[in-house]
């Protein structure tokens, strides 16, 4: 692994039944996510993805990427920057931006993104595991 | 407003998860994530989890925005754990009558921590 490297994205569709299957695993039955009816009442125009369900996306990519090593020390901070419809899809990226060596051994740290289809960053942030 | 019957640094809760290989297949399936082989439990799904049973105690008011979240993992925590999940009000500050408030989880298995998670809510008045 070297700095600069583009970690594989993971583009997926996130459909009502995904947010509502998700309200139930998180307990998060926020009406925002949930009730069109409500949703559209506000200024989100509609039912709006759960924040942590975005990060989930990262997460997969760092799973699927790195493996085990994101399990036994990960540590991610990330910023929710744009709201994401339901229904609408998503892309991910990373990139590696520093790999240091320090007396517990290698750190990399790799910036993450999730954006929508038009390009706008829904969220953004900092990973950083041990090899 | 949301919380503000305690001070900062206090501690809002105390509860025990157990990371059962059903909540975490449940969890890929709601995210949409094609996993099936897993030994530790990976960052995300812990917070997730410990998400649920604080709402459960302390439900977010309708129009609060979750702004940010940070989660660490120390040591690495193996699917079919227990953990005791030990929240915390980080901080509050009340701002043009809306609160920002970061709640801070450490997760602790036999007194030792063995990760941690801070999210910043924007909560509206009542």
């Amino acid at each position: 692994m070297n700095e600069g490297i583009k970690l594989r994205s993971i583009k997926k569709i996130i459909t009502k039944e995904m947010v509502s299957n998700y309200a139930n695993v998180s307990g998060d039955h926020n009406p925002i996510h949930i009730n069109e009816n409500y949703a559209i009442t506000t200024d989100f125009g509609g039912t709006i993805v759960h924040g942590m369900f975005l990060i989930s996306s990262i997460s997969e990519m760092l799973i699927k990427n790195i493996g085990k090593n994101w399990a036994k020390s990960g540590k991610l901070k990330i910023k929710f920057r744009n709201p994401l419809r339901v229904g609408e899809g998503i892309i991910t990226e990373g990139k590696i931006s520093q790999i240091a060596e320090d007396k517990y051994g290698t750190l990399i740290t790799c910036e993450v993104m999730c954006s929508d289809k038009n390009k706008k960053v829904l969220i953004s942030g900092i990973a950083k595991w041990r090899e | 407003m949301y919380l503000d019957e305690f001070n900062n640094k206090d501690q809002l809760c105390e509860f025990e998860i157990e990371l059962s290989k059903k909540y975490i297949l449940d969890y890929y399936n709601s995210c949409g994530i094609n996993l099936h082989e897993f030994e530790y439990i990976f960052p995300t799904e812990l917070a997730t989890l410990s998400l649920k049973y604080f709402l459960e105690k302390f439900p977010i008011p309708n129009g609060s925005i979750h702004t940010s979240q940070e989660i660490e993992i120390n040591s690495p925590i193996e699917i079919g754990s227990k953990l005791i999940c030990r929240v915390f009000l980080d901080s509050f500050k009340e701002i043009r009558g809306r609160g920002i408030i970061i709640v801070k989880t450490d997760y602790i298995r036999s007194e030792k921590i063995l990760g941690s998670a801070n999210a910043t809510l924007l909560v509206p008045s009542l």
